[in-house]
């Protein structure tokens, strides 16, 4: 049932000229976008192949995986130095090598009885305004 | 679970089923609906949250453009709202410079 609801909330990312899919992966479901535009033209290249986010199965009694989220290509770089980006690096998803943005929720934590996959994404997006 | 309801401004039903009365509209954030007067009104960002049952202390207030979160909105800004808009709201407090990785996502 949880799953169903990850997969629910999931089909409503979808954005213009994007899908939107999810894998099951252990205890996890990966919700993958393809493609992602970041916000902000930070970024190069500026359209992804793919931003993708894990969230545990008792989701919503569990929160989206608060270490990171993963995109591709492992490429990318920012806009204004070309490097690779801040606190990324490159790890495996399933089984596919993808550049891994790291972050931790410090003030405030996820509650998945007012937020929903919407806000993780959201504040995913608030990464990219950093351009860093 | 919250529902992911859809309309536009003054058809749109709100948070709880009923539809909107004469004269309001609806406007969004992220996927919550809050009501306002169908002529706009003036609110503080704050507000806007307020309306959908978020705060301003956990989040931060984005416009929305293109689908993206594009300028913030502080607490005490006043921004003009209308129905059909659409705004994003962030959890503050993330620390983006954390550089730890795992090798694999958590299970």
């Amino acid at each position: 049932m949880s799953r169903d609801i990850i997969r629910q909330q999931a089909a409503a990312l979808k954005r213009p000229g994007a899908t939107v899919r999810t894998v099951d992966d252990g205890e996890n479901v990966i919700v993958i976008l393809e493609t992602y535009t970041p916000p902000g033209d930070n970024y190069e290249p500026a359209v992804l192949d793919a931003l993708a986010f894990a969230v545990p199965a008792p989701y919503p009694d569990a929160s989206p995986d608060p270490s990171g989220f993963f995109v591709l290509p492992v490429s990318i770089k920012t806009s204004k130095t070309k490097l690779d980006p801040a606190s990324s690096g490159v790890t495996t998803l399933l089984g596919v090598p993808h550049r891994k943005f790291s972050w931790k929720p410090k003030t405030f934590q996820f509650d998945g009885r007012v937020d929903s996959l919407e806000t993780h994404l959201v504040t995913i997006e608030r990464r990219f305004l950093l351009g860093t | 679970m919250m529902s992911i309801p859809e309309g536009g401004a003054g058809e749109a039903k709100g948070q709880d089923g009923d539809h909107t009365p004469p004269g309001q509209g609806v406007y969004h954030v992220n996927e919550r609906q809050g009501r306002v007067s169908a002529r706009g009104e003036d609110l503080l960002g704050e507000q806007i949250l307020s309306r959908v049952g978020l705060t301003s202390d956990k989040y931060e207030l984005w416009t929305k453009v293109g689908g993206k979160a594009d300028t913030l909105i502080q607490p005490d800004e006043h921004h003009f709202t209308k129905p059909g808009d659409h705004f994003r709201a962030t959890i503050r407090g993330t620390d983006y410079s954390v550089g730890t990785l795992p090798a694999t996502v958590p299970t």
